[in-house]
């Protein structure tokens, strides 16, 4: 179990690292570099622009983190799971 | 408009409430509350320097940062929760596992 454990997180981590070695190669954008001037955007319009061209990959990044954070906020919360040395037999939450 | 200066002024504040709350408060929930005054004066700081510098990037930069507070926040709360499991209280004074 621990073994496909940390199989799977390698092959994210590989995954994440492909992503950004190719998207380095892009200079870190898959558009343009900085997007041509609309007629009168908003400043909404325009930052969404940026977001899904110029930093396309920390975007992506950063919802990894959210569910990294999300994640680890539950596991964090849970409680532990093995029991504490010299106690007795915790209740089992897995 | 208004100057680029008071916007500054108003983030050093707010980055001072932050930093004296974490240096007095010793409440964990109290502390992590004046960590994101101190983030979001940075974030105002940010702001303040894209408007006058007429750039988006610094807009963009703040939205990154509200991302990793919110991250940070999650993670920082798990572990107070599991701190008042383990010790019933969430004062940081309290809290003296590491001395010896």
């Amino acid at each position: 179990m621990v073994f496909i454990r940390r199989f799977i997180g390698w092959l994210v981590g590989a995954i994440v690292v492909t992503v950004a070695v190719l998207l380095l190669a892009n200079r870190w954008a898959l558009g343009p570099a900085s997007p041509p001037p609309q007629t009168n955007p908003g400043n909404t319009q325009a930052l969404g622009e940026l977001l899904y061209s110029r930093f396309l990959f920390p975007f992506e990044i950063t919802s990894l983190v959210l569910l990294v954070a999300m994640v680890g906020a539950i596991v964090i919360s849970k409680g532990r799971t093995t029991p504490r040395h010299g106690e007795p037999q915790a209740e089992e939450t897995r | 408009m208004i100057p680029a200066s008071w916007a500054l002024l108003v983030s050093g504040l707010l980055f001072t409430i932050g930093v004296v709350g974490v240096l007095v408060r010793r409440n964990a929930i109290v502390i992590f509350m004046s960590v994101e005054l101190m983030l979001n004066a940075g974030n105002l700081a940010f702001i303040a320097f894209a408007r006058s510098m007429n750039s988006l990037d610094g807009q963009v930069i703040v939205f990154f940062v509200m991302a990793v507070a919110a991250a940070e926040v999650a993670v920082g709360l798990a572990i107070i929760v599991n701190l008042f499991r383990l010790r019933e209280s969430v004062f940081v004074d309290e809290i003296n596992l590491l001395k010896g």
